[in-house]
């Protein structure tokens, strides 16, 4: 007689413990990327014509998100066999929790716009990304028409990992209307102008801080200027908060937070708040910034705006406005100007690199970028577009494209591309002038005291990292 | 007999199949990450990477080198030993209320459970609004109706706490729920014994419903525990852990490990770190319950 099996306690338990150590051996299994990059990758097909998909992340706005599908659109009929998966994040924390979750899936996107929160260089010394220089080689890509300091941005060693989709120089954004109903004249358009420093800006910015209701409250204020990434006041007072060294490999030992100018430069920009009073209050700003859909500038109440973000910011802005360079720290300096420029990567070990090749050329390329440059917080990256994007906008182009070009030849790339870690490096920077901006410190007082916490964390990824950098660049020791 | 024993068999097979699903589903996506990732609070593990062993490292690091754990651990502390009581006793004089018979009763139960169903983004945002010193409600009302200054909340690290716990006040309402349908739950007969005997109001509540509702308060207090160490929206929406990490909840910096800074290892040791606290204080409530949850029916010693 046959006999049944039959479910005892424990056979479910043997049944459930096999169930499990199968759960936990394929939840611990090495990812499906590569541990270490010996050499690059192997180029020499070319995209097929069999039915393919290729996954895209972008972080975008939602003008910016119609334009891209658009460009989806134009993209379909140069590949009819391609889909793209295009993944849009609202920010970046989202944007790298999907790349981190990509990759831990073993299965990398082959178009990835890396402006999330960490940097590129991050992404780099993980060997997440891919080496684009024989792609450029092989099919003699050529990149002249690119900004230089993009360039400069995505190059490691003899490596370049990030193609320049974008890029846009600091500057000032201003409200016209304002000037005009104060009779005040603009600033100038030249970064050359050596009249047009930090004392002339807060000056004008002074005269245009008004109570104009006349119930003892400010209701309009002659300027807000953002801290990017920490580095901007320093480089308008011709220095900076970090070494050369570790932006050109990423890794430093130490910084330059307690230079005294370094500490001048940040205090002059909470002055504008606490001392001044021509900039709104964090918190003041946050609510203004509530008033009109884009930013605080959007209020109408700001008459300058420092920002990191082109044009495209204020382009439904129901006022007049015009841009202006930004100030130099004192008169005499030496200005360098922040340029936030924007790759495309392609994640290492994609399914599709040369359908990602692919891709990542044609939105860099002149059509790519004449879709959706002019909606891009970005801009162009292709001098050669510069003109014709300057005439995108409602604005005096001549002056848009003047301050922009002045921006590029000034311009130098952000620290967040080229700081290994800096999620970490920032968190520390800015929990630690947090008080500072609130005007419940002074910029000496806030170094003092986290100046020993960040020299120990870059201490910490330096000694993480230095054998990758002493691999990547010819001639560092370390 | 045999028929019998066959639906019982049959029984078995159907109750293994409908419990299968959900059975598997506990084993893979619930058992088997929370031991993978027990397995990577001894790695080095960045996700990008396969993860390597590295011992107690992690924990190491979290308890003598790194200075925000602990400084994450006590804004949460502070944060859920301060907030929950405050809302176990809002919770419960809040359904006091709304079981009398009010006019509009229903209307009163709608509107405060309605913010449980908002989402925490929503109300973050929302509260940010309020919360803003310049322009937000709640200091207009300060000044208006008390003449009081209101200070300046999230951007102040002695007030974004407070202001925390302030705002979690609107979450009360599943709270609420429950002791309503605990408070439902007491013998009318008690009450009407206890006037028999000439007890007074206050005595009635001391006597009767106080003990009456200490299972439900238990409950809530086990579940506000456990919800308030996990605490995250607030702190990654509304303060972005300011200033100077004063808001610093632990979840917020397990989140910032494990998808900003590349060490999930690291966050997988915070992660099991958090389990041990919630596990060790849910204990100790669950010990203490003895000397003060009533179960009817059972012998007081």
């Amino acid at each position: 007689m046959k006999t049944q099996k039959r479910w005892t306690r424990r056979s479910l338990l043997r049944s459930g413990a096999l169930l499990g150590g199968a759960a936990l051996a394929a939840a611990c299994a090495p990812t499906g990327t590569p541990q270490v990059v010996e050499e690059v990758e192997e180029v020499s097909a070319v995209p097929t014509e069999r039915e393919t998909a290729v996954t895209c992340i972008w972080r975008n706005n939602p003008n910016e998100k119609r334009s891209m599908e658009e460009a989806f659109e134009v993209y379909k009929q140069i590949r009819p066999n391609v889909t793209v998966e295009f993944l849009v994040v609202p920010s970046g924390n989202e944007g790298e929790q999907k790349l981190l979750s990509l990759f831990a899936g073993g299965t990398p996107p082959e178009c990835f716009a890396s402006v999330f929160t960490a940097g590129l260089v991050d992404y780099f010394y993980r060997d997440m990304v891919t080496d684009f220089v024989p792609y450029i080689e092989r099919d003699q890509y050529d990149q002249s028409d690119f900004e230089d300091v993009a360039l400069d941005t995505f190059h490691f060693g003899d490596r370049q990992v990030g193609m320049a989709r974008g890029g846009v120089p600091t500057c000032l954004f201003l409200n016209l209307d304002l000037f005009d109903e104060a009779g005040i004249e603009y600033p100038p358009s030249s970064c050359e102008d050596d009249s047009w420093t930090w004392d002339k800006m807060v000056e004008v910015a002074k005269a245009l801080t008004l109570d104009t209701d006349g119930d003892g409250r400010l209701d309009q204020y002659g300027l807000v200027f953002g801290n990017f990434n920490h580095n901007q006041f320093p480089m308008l007072w011709g220095t900076s908060s970090f070494l050369p060294e570790q932006l050109q490999y990423g890794i430093m030992q130490t910084h330059n937070m307690l230079d005294e100018t370094v500490i001048a430069s940040f205090q002059a920009g909470a002055d504008l708040m606490w001392k001044d009073q021509v900039a709104p209050s964090p918190e003041a700003s946050e609510a203004l910034a509530a008033l009109g859909a884009g930013g605080v500038f959007m209020s109408g109440r700001i008459a300058m705006y420092a920002s990191i973000a082109g044009p495209s910011l204020v382009s439904d802005a129901n006022f007049n406005w015009g841009m202006a360079p930004l100030p130099r720290g004192a008169s005499g300096i030496q200005q360098r100007i922040m340029t936030w420029t924007g790759p495309l990567c392609m994640g290492w070990g994609c399914g599709e690199p040369e359908e990602g090749w692919s891709l990542i050329k044609f939105f860099v390329g002149e059509d790519g970028q004449k879709l959706i440059a002019p909606y891009a917080t970005i801009g162009t990256s292709r001098k050669s577009l510069r003109e014709w994007w300057s005439q995108q906008y409602s604005t005096d182009s001549a002056r848009l494209l003047e301050v922009q070009e002045m921006g590029y030849a000034h311009g130098m790339e952000t620290p967040n591309c080229r700081t290994v870690g800096w999620p970490e490096v920032t968190q520390i920077i800015g929990s630690g002038f947090d008080p500072l901006w609130l005007g419940e410190k002074t910029a000496a007082e806030c170094v003092q005291e986290f100046a020993p916490a960040l020299e120990a964390k870059l201490q910490e990824l330096y000694a993480a990292n230095v054998d990758t950098a002493k691999d990547t660049f010819p001639g560092y020791t370390g | 007999m045999v028929l019998r024993q066959s639906n019982t068999r049959r029984e078995a097979v159907l109750f293994y199949v409908f419990v299968g699903p959900a059975l598997l589903g506990l084993l893979i996506f619930t058992l088997g990450p929370m031991v993978a990732s027990f397995y990577f609070s001894f790695c080095d593990y960045e996700i990008v990477r396969a993860p390597e062993w590295v011992g107690l490292a992690n924990y190491h690091k979290m308890f003598f080198v790194d200075k925000l754990p602990l400084k994450s651990l006590g804004v949460t502390a502070y944060y859920s030993f301060v907030g929950v009581p405050i809302r176990l006793v809002a919770q419960f004089l809040v359904a006091l209320l709304l079981n009398r018979a009010l006019f509009g009763r229903s209307l009163f139960r709608t509107v405060l459970y309605l913010p449980s169903i908002v989402s925490g983004v929503a109300l973050s945002l929302l509260w940010v609004w309020l919360l803003n010193p310049e322009f937000g409600l709640v200091n207009y009302l300060l000044w208006e109706v008390f003449g009081i200054q209101g200070p300046r909340w999230l951007s102040s690290p002695d007030w974004v706490i407070p202001a925390l716990i302030v705002m979690s006040m609107w979450g009360i309402g599943g709270g609420i729920v429950i002791c309503l349908a605990g408070l439902q739950g007491i013998s009318e007969e008690l009450y009407e014994a206890a006037e028999l005997d000439g007890a007074s109001g206050l005595q009635k509540m001391l006597r009767i419903t106080v003990p009456h509702m200490t299972p439900v308060l238990f409950f809530n207090l086990i579940m506000g525990i456990i919800g308030s160490f996990q605490v995250f929206t607030q702190g990654y929406v509304m303060t972005g852990g300011g200033p100077s990490n004063a808001s610093l909840f632990y979840v917020l910096y397990l989140y910032w490990n494990a998808f900003n800074y590349f060490r999930m290892g690291y966050a997988s040791a915070l992660a099991w770190v958090l389990f041990a606290i919630i596990l060790a204080m849910t204990g100790l409530i669950f010990r203490s319950s003895s000397a003060w949850v009533y179960y009817e029916g059972s012998v007081q010693m």
